[in-house]
C-alpha cells in the first residue's frame, strides 16, 4: 500500500528564529536530528513540510539552482573534517570560497588575504593545506566560510577533530568573528562547548528546546 | 538590496572552470599520466599510420614524377589459337613513326646463357636473361649507367655486354675497370657497363644486354622483339596507347598488350594502403579502450571525491558547475594524452620515413585531428561520471566520511 521505505520525520514542530548577529549553539546527541537541522538550515536540502526563511526568502520553495546560489552567497559552512583541498595553498583554499560567485581571481586573492589576516594565518598563506596543523586547517576553513561575507556561518562540530587547546582557539575565533557582526551557529554534541555560548538550542528526538545561559564572555 | 538579487545566481568564470578541471588532475599525477597514456597510444598509432602513409604516398608521387607516367610497354599477348605471338622485326621502326612518340627501344630475346666463366656449370645461369638491344634503350626508360658506358652504334656490333644491376651483382662484378669478361654461350664478352636499377622495367635489372648487331653475328636471334618501350609526349599517352596495337600488329591488334608501369606501381602501393587501413582500425580500437579507461577512472574519482563535491555545492556550485568540472577534467585528461600521442606519432613517422629514405610528410591535419579526436573522446567519456557527480547530494559534505 505504501511503497518505499517507511517515512521517518527527523524533525517535527521545529520553530526556531535566529537573528542577525546571534551566536547560537545547537546541541544534541547523535540521532537527535541535529544533522537534519543543519542540512535544512544550510539549504543543503528542502523540508518535506514547513518553511525556512533566510533574510526573508523561503528556502523551501527554491529550485536547486537558486538554492545553490543561496548557499554560496549567504551561508558559510565550517565542517568537522575541514574539507580543504590538500594540495592547494591556504590562500587558494580561502579564495575558492568565492569561485562560484564569478569574482575575478585577483579580487578573490585580495579578499582571501584579508580574511586570512583576520584569522591570524596570513603568515601561512602560501603553505599547502596538508602542511598545516589541525587548528590551522580549521582556521583556513573558517576563513573560507566568511570570505564571501555570508548572512550566517554554520559550523558543524568545528572542534570535533581538534585537541582541546586548538578547539578553544577555534571557539575564540568564532566568538571574535561574531563580535564584528557575523551570525554564527555552531552545531555540536558537546554540552560543555554549548555552555560557552550565550544562546543554546537543545535538540532531542527532533524537538527543540531553548535555554539562555549566563553566557560565556562574548 | 542589490547584493541579494545579484547573489542568487551562481557564476563560474570560464577560466575558473578550466582551472577547477585541472585541479583533480594535478592532485593525482601518476593516475592522470597512466590514464592519458591509454589515449596517447591510440592517437600515436593513428597519427603514425597516417603519417607513414602520407610519407609513402609523397615518396611514390616523387618517384612516379621522376620516372614519368608517359612510358608505355608493349608485349606480345595471346593469339586466339593460343600460339605464341611474335612481333614483326619492323615493329619497333613502325612505332617510332607515331607522331607523339619521343623515343622507342626494344628488347629482343637471345637464346644464350651468361656465366662468370666457362668453368661454371651450364645450368647455373643465375636467372640472368640475355637480351639484345640497340643503342637507344636507355632513353625511353630514362635508365642510367652506374659504371662504364652503354652500347653505342659502334659497340653494339662488337662482342661486349652491359649488365643490369642485379645481373652484375649475381655475377660478382662491381665495376668495369677490371676489364672483366663473362662467358655468354661459347664467347667471352667484355663487360663495358653496369646499369643502375630501372624501376619501371625491373626485368632489365636481371639481364645481360648485348648489341643487336653482335647478337645477329654471334647467336641465333629470333628476329622479333619481345618488349618495346615507348616514351610519349605527356598529354598524348592515351592516344598513343590506342594506336600502338594496330601499329605493331596491323593484322591482329588484339594480340598486343600495352601496359603502363606507373599504373602497376600505383596499384602495388594501393595494396599497402589497404594494410594501413587495418592498422588504422587497430588504432581506433586502442582509442576506444583508452576512452573506456578514462570513463572508468573518472567514475572512481567521483566516488572518492564525494566530500569535495559536497563542499563545492556548499560553496555555491550548481549541478551544472559540478558537471562542467568533471567533463572539463576528463576532456583535459584525454587532450593531454592526445598531445602526447600526436608527438609520439609524429616522431615515429619521422623515424620510419628517415629509415626508409622517404620524404618526411606529417600532415598538419593529422595533428589537429589527433588532438581533436582525443578531446571529443575525453568529453564523451566524462559525460556519465559528470552526471553521476552532479546528482550527488549536496549534504554529502556534512556526512562523516573522512
Amino acid at each position: 500500500m505504501y511503497p518505499g521505505p517507511p517515512e521517518v520525520h527527523a524533525l517535527t514542530g521545529v520553530d526556531l528564529t535566529i537573528h542577525a548577529g546571534d551566536l547560537v549553539a545547537i546541541v544534541g546527541l547523535s540521532g537527535s536530528g541535529k544533522s537534519s537541522l543543519l542540512i535544512l538550515m544550510g539549504a543543503l536540502d528542502r523540508p518535506t513540510a514547513g518553511t525556512i526563511r533566510l533574510d526573508g526568502d523561503d528556502l523551501a520553495t527554491m529550485r536547486d539552482r537558486r538554492l545553490s546560489a543561496v548557499r554560496g552567497s549567504r551561508i558559510g559552512f565550517v565542517f568537522q573534517q575541514f574539507h580543504l583541498l590538500e594540495h592547494r595553498s591556504a590562500l587558494d583554499n580561502v579564495a575558492d570560497g568565492l569561485i562560484y560567485r564569478g569574482t575575478p581571481a585577483s579580487e578573490r586573492r585580495r579578499r582571501a588575504l584579508q580574511v586570512l589576516e583576520r584569522v591570524d594565518l596570513s603568515h601561512r598563506a602560501t603553505s599547502r593545506a596538508r602542511q598545516l596543523s589541525g587548528g590551522e586547517r580549521q582556521r583556513v576553513a573558517i576563513a573560507r566560510a566568511v570570505v564571501g561575507d555570508p548572512s550566517m556561518v554554520l559550523a558543524d562540530e568545528p572542534t570535533g577533530n581538534l585537541d582541546s587547546a586548538s578547539g578553544a582557539g577555534i571557539l575564540d575565533l568564532l566568538r571574535s568573528l561574531n563580535a564584528t557582526g557575523t551570525t554564527i551557529i555552531v552545531i555540536t554534541h558537546d554540552q560543555s562547548i554549548a555552555d560557552q555560548f550565550p544562546r543554546v538550542v537543545e535538540i532531542l528526538d527532533g524537538h527543540l528546546s531553548e535555554r539562555r545561559t549566563a553566557g560565556a564572555p562574548s | 538590496m542589490s547584493r541579494r538579487a545579484d547573489a542568487d545566481r551562481s557564476r563560474l568564470r570560464f577560466g575558473d572552470a578550466i582551472n577547477v578541471g585541472t585541479l583533480g588532475l594535478r592532485g593525482r599525477r601518476l593516475r592522470s599520466t597512466l590514464t592519458a597514456l591509454g589515449i596517447a597510444i591510440g592517437i600515436a598509432a593513428m597519427v603514425a599510420m597516417l603519417g607513414v602513409t602520407a610519407s609513402s604516398e609523397a615518396d611514390l608521387a616523387a618517384r612516379l614524377d621522376a620516372l614519368g607516367p608517359n612510358l608505355l610497354v608493349v608485349t606480345p599477348g595471346d593469339s586466339i589459337t593460343g600460339d605464341a605471338v611474335e612481333f614483326r622485326s619492323v615493329a619497333t621502326d613502325m612505332v617510332a613513326r607515331i607522331g607523339p612518340v619521343e623515343s622507342v627501344a626494344s628488347l629482343t630475346p637471345v637464346s644464350a646463357t651468361v656465366r662468370r666463366t666457362s668453368y661454371i656449370p651450364e645450368g647455373r645461369t643465375g636467372g640472368i636473361a640475355v637480351v639484345a638491344s640497340d643503342a637507344g634503350l636507355l632513353q625511353p626508360l630514362e635508365a642510367t649507367v652506374a659504371d662504364g658506358v652503354f652500347l653505342d652504334e659502334v659497340t653494339q656490333e662488337l662482342p661486349v655486354v652491359v649488365l643490369g644491376s642485379v645481373a652484375a651483382e649475381r655475377l660478382g662484378i662491381r665495376d668495369v675497370d677490371m676489364s672483366l669478361r663473362v662467358h655468354v654461350s661459347g664467347y667471352d664478352l667484355a663487360v663495358v657497363g653496369i646499369l643502375d636499377p630501372v624501376p619501371l622495367a625491373p626485368n632489365i635489372d636481371r639481364s645481360a644486354i648485348i648489341g643487336l648487331g653482335a647478337a645477329a653475328s654471334l647467336f641465333d636471334v629470333v628476329e622479333s622483339p619481345l618488349t618495346i618501350y615507348v616514351r610519349t609526349l605527356d598529354d598524348q599517352v592515351d592516344a598513343v596507347r590506342t594506336v600502338l596495337p594496330p601499329t605493331v600488329q596491323p593484322d591482329a591488334p588484339s594480340e598486343v598488350n600495352v601496359s603502363r608501369p606507373s599504373d602497376l606501381l600505383a596499384a602495388q602501393e594501393a595494396t599497402e594502403m589497404a594494410f594501413t587501413g587495418l592498422l588504422l582500425g587497430l588504432g581506433a580500437v586502442a582509442l576506444l579502450v583508452g576512452g573506456v579507461g578514462i570513463a572508468n577512472v573518472m567514475v572512481i574519482s567521483v566516488l572518492e571525491r564525494r566530500a569535495e563535491i559536497g563542499v563545492r555545492r556548499s560553496l555555491g556550485a550548481t549541478r551544472g558547475h559540478i558537471r562542467t568540472q568533471f567533463v572539463v577534467e576528463s576532456t583535459l585528461l584525454s587532450g593531454l594524452g592526445g598531445v602526447g600521442g600526436v608527438a609520439i606519432g609524429a616522431a615515429i613517422t619521422v623515424g620510419f620515413a628517415r629509415s626508409r629514405g622517404w620524404v618526411v610528410a606529417v600532415p598538419l591535419e593529422t595533428l589537429s585531428l589527433g588532438i581533436g579526436l582525443a578531446l571529443v573522446i575525453g568529453a564523451l567519456a566524462g559525460l556519465y561520471p559528470a552526471a553521476k557527480a552532479a546528482r550527488l547530494d549536496p549534504a554529502e559534505a556534512v556526512r562523516p566520511t573522512g
